[in-house]
């Protein structure tokens, strides 16, 4: 579905991401794992298009997604808050991507009804544009945006980020479910360990812009990566 | 303290990322400037030669008469562009600097804000005018002094103000029936004004009146500031009600018509954005300038009117058409947006409203029916090639707008490039000529023919236009949101 080929990202003679080869399958749903600067936010935009590789390529369904515009109707992302219009209510917004994925005011209504409870009665007909909601709830209004129209990649920077508990047990659950239930890619990125195994069913590490690790998910996942960061600090 | 600060604009302005650009900007800002102030000093000597020569009115009492309404209109203007300087003053909220220093240097700033010290160039040419014709020196200081001071409070209301759209609407109402009023001789406003006005000159004592307003003004806006003080008041406006809204008939057009209704829906709820088109509806009244100067009296410059009086919008908006999604630029990027139905919207909005203001303009007709058509032409020109050009600079345009931002952002961030400032040569430089020139060897009728077909072959050739910008827009993708990202 993705294949990434000897991709590499030079700023100014930093090389901040070098991977010779990777491939995400359909219906997977991968981690991607590392510190900060690691390269995870690059990578991700390296695959939206948002930045040029310094050499290599990503392609979606064996297309580059530098040179066909193809892939912008299967993929579904949620970066930053530069993929939300702060001066549209919610509703709007869904409306708004709706449309671009084809999907009627109806459907999108009907899609949305799934959410009540992720939503936790503070998105939907709150009165607010989103550019009055706290962190939290923007983030919440990104990630659904990006499911809106069931798009057959979903990537997701950081979604655990700034999410109270309880949130985070429910966007883990609909990842889950969602996973299970669609042949969606998942690409999701973020710090916390613990939160990425016990979603993911791959998990890819890494660091200083390199591959270091490509692992299925087992009971010992969770303990062989902190070992692994364990002895990064160590090694310092 | 002080020059701490303005270290810090230093740092802001010098440590920019469009740095060249900037300043070049301020180069031509400093030059709009100069060129406003030549006016306003202009404005002194009409004001007070006007009356004396033509009218053969004592200009004391003349001005007295309109001053009610050049303060309500000086507050009002200021209400709609001044920018509240609260942005900014919120990191030092939790340094140690005593409050009232921050209010202090709040309430300072507002008095560097142009629309402070602007005015003075008006009334100081004014006082040597005074001074100059043997008018009576203590009379002609107390009467200038009490405008000048005056209009500070004016500067402290607008404090009070904002935020308060509805008051300050009903202010600009209440005068406007006021003005008709007095027009048609019911209640004269301006009877009332030259009486008060007059008897700042008269007894020159009576000054004492507006200098305690003025400190009285002082005490209560520093009291106001200081207890709106706080994040969830005064330095961060009110959070508006949202409201899902859309222009239904236009969602039978699909994607364009989502387009459309986003835009609206920006003008209507970001500031930015909606200080914007009201200040493209101004442009409306440049025509007036026919007035001041007999350089307007050639053909061109009387069509370089009608481009801009028809064209507000057109140029205001749409000189900034990628960057006012520049918040979220990423996004429209990975969406399956078709790039010309992006622009095509724009496009629509653009000439709906030349077209409005082809028909709003024809009030000036009443000057003559030759002007008005002149102003068609332009319009005509606008719609059919103008609108290309502008969204052709716009690919170059990498200046990024806040929308989010709550604060008044007019003429913080300016958007003009080395490439847009060349596209004037075809936005104005050539129908200014082919105008000009039509009209000396052909007439009126021929002239605006000229324009309306130029309008026409460039309205025909749209499409293949936009696929040029599109290609441009593709070719400046990364960069541009590389520089929408920081700035």
């Amino acid at each position: 579905m993705i294949t990434i080929n000897n991709l590499s990202k030079v700023y100014e003679n930093k090389k901040v991401l070098s991977i010779e080869s990777l491939d995400f399958q359909k219906g997977q749903t991968i981690g991607l794992v590392g510190n900060n600067g690691a390269g995870k936010t690059t990578l991700f935009s390296l695959i939206l298009d948002l930045i040029e590789p310094t050499s290599g390529f990503v392609a979606i369904d064996n297309e580059k997604v530098n040179e066909s515009e193809n892939w912008k109707n299967k993929v579904g992302a949620f970066i930053d808050e530069t993929f939300l219009i702060g001066y549209l209510t919610p509703e709007e917004y869904f409306y708004f991507l709706g449309e671009l994925r084809g999907q009627t005011k109806v459907q999108v209504d009907e899609f949305l009804k799934n959410f009540n409870d992720f939503f936790n009665g503070e998105i939907l007909n709150a009165k607010k544009y989103i550019r009055d909601l706290s962190k939290g709830n923007m983030k919440k209004v990104g990630i659904i945006g990006a499911l809106i129209g069931t798009p057959q990649i979903i990537i997701l920077d950081e979604p655990f980020a700034n999410l109270d508990p309880s949130t985070q047990i429910k966007l883990k659950n609909l990842i889950r479910d969602w996973s299970k239930n669609s042949d969606s890619t998942f690409l999701i990125s973020s710090h916390d360990l613990a939160h990425t195994t016990e979603v993911c069913e791959r998990i890819v590490v890494i660091n200083k812009g390199e591959l270091v690790r490509d692992i299925e998910t087992s009971p010992e996942t969770l303990r062989d990566l902190e070992q692994y960061f364990a002895d990064q600090v160590s090694v310092i | 303290m002080l020059q701490r600060f303005i270290k810090l604009e230093f740092k802001s302005f010098f440590r920019s990322s469009s740095l060249a650009a900037n300043i070049v900007i301020k180069i031509f800002q400093l030059l709009g400037m100069l060129y406003f102030l030549a006016m306003f000093v202009g404005i002194a000597f009409l004001a007070y030669y006007l009356p004396k020569k033509e009218l053969h009115i004592d200009p004391v009492s003349f001005i007295s008469k309109y001053l009610i309404y050049w303060l309500v209109a000086d507050l009002f203007l200021r209400y709609f562009f001044q920018q509240m300087p609260t942005q900014n003053i919120k990191p030092f909220l939790t340094m140690n600097i005593r409050k009232s220093t921050l209010v202090n240097y709040m309430i300072g700033k507002t008095f560097s804000s142009f629309f402070s010290w602007g005015g003075l160039f008006i009334y100081i040419p004014l006082l040597a005018i005074l001074l100059y014709n043997g008018h009576s020196v203590a009379g002609s200081f107390a009467w200038i002094f009490a405008i000048i001071i005056l209009s500070f409070c004016s500067n402290f209301l607008n404090i009070l103000l904002n935020g308060k759209d509805a008051v300050v609407w009903i202010i600009g109402i209440i005068l406007v029936v006021f003005a008709g009023l007095d027009y048609y001789k019911i209640i004269s406003l301006s009877l009332f004004s030259e009486l008060i006005f007059t008897k700042f000159y008269i007894h020159w004592w009576t000054i004492v009146i507006p200098i305690l307003i003025m400190l009285v003004g002082f005490f209560i806006v520093k009291k106001f500031i200081k207890e709106n003080f706080y994040l969830d008041k005064g330095l961060e406006m009110k959070q508006e009600v949202g409201k899902t809204e859309s222009i239904q008939f236009l969602n039978k057009y699909g994607v364009l018509g989502t387009f459309i209704n986003n835009d609206i829906r920006m003008i209507k709820r970001s500031k930015a954005a909606k200080s914007i088109a009201l200040g493209s509806f101004l442009f409306l009244f440049y025509g007036l300038l026919l007035f001041s100067s007999p350089a307007y009296k050639t053909a061109y410059m009387q069509l370089f009117m009608g481009l801009f009086v028809t064209g507000g919008f057109l140029f205001m908006f749409g000189q900034r058409v990628p960057s006012f999604d520049s918040s979220y630029y990423p996004l429209m990027m990975t969406l399956n947006v078709p790039y010309k139905e992006y622009l095509k919207a724009k496009w629509w909005l653009m000439i709906s409203a030349v077209g409005i203001s082809m028909i709003l303009a024809v009030g000036y007709a009443f000057v003559s029916w030759e002007l008005y058509f002149t102003f068609l032409a332009g319009g005509l020109y606008n719609i059919g090639v103008n609108s290309q050009i502008v969204l052709l600079s716009g690919a170059y345009n990498k200046n990024q707008i806040d929308l989010n931002a709550r604060g008044k952002s007019f003429g913080k961030k300016n958007n003009f490039s080395f490439k847009s400032i060349l596209m004037i040569l075809p936005q104005m430089v050539l129908p200014m000529a082919v105008f000009g020139a039509t009209k000396y060897f052909f007439g009126t009728a021929a002239a605006v023919a000229s324009l309306a077909a130029l309008g026409l072959i460039g309205f025909l050739f749209r499409e293949k236009f936009f696929d040029f910008i599109v290609k441009l827009y593709k070719k400046e993708k990364y960069s541009t949101i590389k520089a929408f990202k920081g700035n």
